[in-house]
């Protein structure tokens, strides 16, 4: 598959239609919802507005019907009951004796189909029912008995035509059903336009990735006028670029330090081999060669060593063998150890304080070991060498101090680099291979701890190991 | 005693041969795992030389082969030094592993401690070399009967020197052996500490007996006038 160097705002997979869809998809639930609710809404109010009206006509109409001395009365007086209807032509009556069932006046052929219709349903005064005409218009009604003044029952059957009220929600529905597409058009549309344009601040991304590199990775997201969102993530893209950049490039200065490093041994065997092999040689001379390359090759075994070890707990390789280490038992064993160097320079070393971490028991003697004899080899002679143990903030520290010439200011922050030394020369003679506090610090790392140096004017220089409190044993 | 090596780089093979022969062991090579299995299935090796990184069928497999086959102590080598592989390999029944590259009096200690495996340990005696008498029991150094005083370590490393007196001991297995201390560091105590040793035992006598055996090791024994 190949990548299209554009971004498609069309195609099926894009961000903008989706957007634009989704939009469309709710805009159409949203109205589709108000518009059922709102018809819901307005029939409701038309049914009580309809029943409102038809109970007014049959209060008006009890008042006309008391008014009548008799049943006859009302044939011979139809038009008192036609004025009740005049301007409401979508309301019918008919009236009949309630004892013979014989209708006495009826004022259109709904009003007398409405006498067989609501007669054959249950009657209760106040009750509204509703009924179909043959037509299929749809009505609702009451029926009942009023009294004449002479107390005489009369049947009266009212009607409404709800055909008004029909048309008008027909009207409201067919009316939506037309501006809703239009509606729903216009929110994706403008969904999809509000989207491709706050996306298109992701070009920059793009772009930029198109251009990184191992060569390039100096490139970083341009931040202004990124949205807030697009903000922070460029801001963490860009931090990101220069985590990978700082730790290329450290990586880099780092394998040509170490080609240079293993370059020197390997060029001082090479060397030697090849002029051990110009002439004829004594067995004495074959042998000083061969002596003097097994030390070359000693210093190359101890820095692919050294190498693997700070590679291991770098990358995070569980390289630890946890088990409580007494601290203080630990230091006693080195500077045990250590005692004779230390003797041959006159030097005194003291251990205080005690303390349980856990950790890997060989890895802490090693840390231990390279910074003891750092502080030896650093040291006044005569002077005296402290390895001071204590529990800090539920911190275990353990500070190896020496009085001395010191580290000057501007060194202290190199010196837990790989191959940085203070005095190259000197180190080198005394077979050190540039790793010894670089193994320190990958040790305390994979120990999840540090290592801190400091140095006074006076001399007196303290390199403090840092155990968090999670190893810190109680 | 013969002692199998399986190793395919000709030139690993070569020292290893020559290094054991010189000590005194017969040697056979195979130079890949079939043929390493095939000899160690059917010949009469006291000990198997495997190193894991084989063409064809690995060590691995030629381990696991050899295991449902015969007992024989078996010494890994290998170039990755990660603990899956040696509890890989222990697991598969080697009895010892070795990390290259590594050195050369390392490798013979190992092959002899797996020789002797087995067989009852000598019991300590007087030890004695030239002149030069070590009662570890009582803990007295004696040189042409005269007592030598010597601190508890100097005691220990003159011990072990005389314990394998004739055999070259390197730096990392004095300092393993004397202090308990199982790593490489660029300290010179081991050499300060020889220094000391020789102040006592050497310097004061015309026939000395510490040699240094220079890139390699430092070996007591008597050594006619070169």
């Amino acid at each position: 598959m190949t990548q299209t160097p554009t971004i498609n705002f069309w195609s099926r997979n894009s961000l903008a239609v989706r957007i634009a869809l989704a939009s469309a998809f709710f805009g159409l639930l949203l109205t589709g919802g108000a518009t059922v609710t709102g018809l819901y809404a307005l029939s409701q109010q038309l049914e009580i507005r309809a029943a409102d009206e038809l109970n007014g006509k049959r209060d008006l109409l009890l008042h006309v019907l008391s008014e009548m001395p008799s049943p006859e009365f009302i044939v011979s007086n139809q038009h008192r009951f036609g004025d009740l209807l005049i301007g409401h032509d979508d309301v019918h009556l008919a009236l009949s004796d309630a004892v013979t069932g014989q209708t006495m006046a009826s004022f259109s052929p709904t009003a007398l189909q409405s006498v067989v219709v609501l007669d054959g349903k249950r009657n209760t005064d106040s009750s509204i029912s509703s009924w179909r005409s043959t037509s299929d218009a749809q009505f609702i009604a009451v029926h009942g008995t009023g009294q004449v003044a002479n107390g005489k029952a009369v049947r009266y059957y009212l009607s409404l035509d709800r055909r008004h009220d029909h048309v008008l929600l027909s009207g409201f529905v067919r009316t939506t059903l037309v501006a809703l597409p239009l509606l729903l058009l216009f929110v994706g549309l403008g969904a999809w336009f509000i989207a491709r344009t706050s996306l298109s601040p992701l070009r920059r991304f793009h772009q930029l990735a198109l251009m990184v590199g191992t060569r390039s990775l100096s490139h970083r997201v341009s931040l202004s006028g990124l949205p807030a969102e697009l903000f922070e993530l460029a801001q963490a893209f860009n931090s990101m670029l220069g985590r990978i950049d700082d730790g290329y490039q450290r990586l880099q200065a780092f394998s040509s330090e170490l080609a240079h490093e293993m370059r020197t041994p390997v060029a001082t065997l090479m060397g030697r081999t090849q002029v051990g092999l110009f002439k004829i040689r004594t067995v004495a001379e074959l042998r000083e060669i061969l002596e003097g390359n097994v030390e070359e090759l000693e210093r190359l075994t101890r820095l692919i060593a050294d190498m693997l070890l700070i590679a291991s707990a770098e990358h995070n390789v569980d390289i630890l063998n946890r088990e409580p280490v007494e601290l203080d038992q630990e230091a006693q064993q080195i500077v045990e150890y250590l005692s004779l160097p230390a003797e041959e320079r006159g030097l005194t070393i003291e251990v205080a304080g005690a303390a349980t971490v856990m950790g890997d028991r060989q890895l802490i003697q090693r840390a231990l070991t390279n910074l003891v004899s750092n502080a030896i080899r650093h040291a006044h002679a005569d002077s005296k060498v402290e390895l001071l143990i204590a529990t800090e903030n539920q911190h275990v520290i353990l500070a190896v101090i020496n009085v001395g010439d010191g580290i000057e200011p501007h060194h202290l922050p190199h010196i837990f680099e790989r191959f940085y030394r203070v005095d190259s020369a000197r180190a080198r003679l005394d077979g050190g291979t540039g790793l010894g506090l670089a193994i320190v610090r990958s040790i305390m790392t994979a120990h999840g701890g540090q290592v801190m140096a400091q140095s006074v004017e006076t001399g007196q220089t303290t390199f403090t190991l840092s155990f968090p409190e999670k190893t810190a044993v109680v | 005693m013969k002692i199998l090596v399986i190793e395919d780089e000709p030139k690993a093979a070569d020292y290893l041969r020559q290094g054991l022969m010189e000590s005194g062991y017969a040697v056979e090579v195979a130079y890949n795992g079939t043929d390493g299995l095939h000899a160690a299935v059917n010949g009469d090796h006291g000990l198997v030389i495997l190193d894991i990184m084989l063409p064809g069928i690995d060590g691995f497999a030629v381990l696991s082969a050899l295991r449902t086959a015969r007992q024989i102590p078996v010494l890994m080598l290998t170039a990755r030094g990660n603990t899956d592989d040696k509890v890989r390999g222990f697991d598969l029944g080697a009895d010892d592993y070795l990390l290259k590259p590594f050195q050369f009096p390392e490798l013979l200690a190992r092959v002899r401690a797996l020789l002797k495996r087995g067989q009852p340990a000598l019991k300590e005696t007087v030890l004695q070399t030239a002149d030069l008498e070590i009662d570890p029991v009582r803990h007295r150094a004696t040189r042409a009967s005269q007592r030598i005083d010597l601190s508890a370590k100097e005691f220990a490393l003159l011990t072990l020197l005389a314990q394998r007196a004739g055999e070259v001991l390197s730096r990392t297995q004095i300092a393993s052996l004397v202090w308990d201390i199982h790593f490489d560091s660029d300290t010179n105590v081991v050499e300060v500490a020889i220094r000391r040793l020789r102040a006592k035992i050497d310097d004061p006598f015309d026939e000395k007996l510490i040699h240094t055996v220079r890139g390699v090791g430092y070996v007591l024994e008597r050594r006619t006038a070169a």
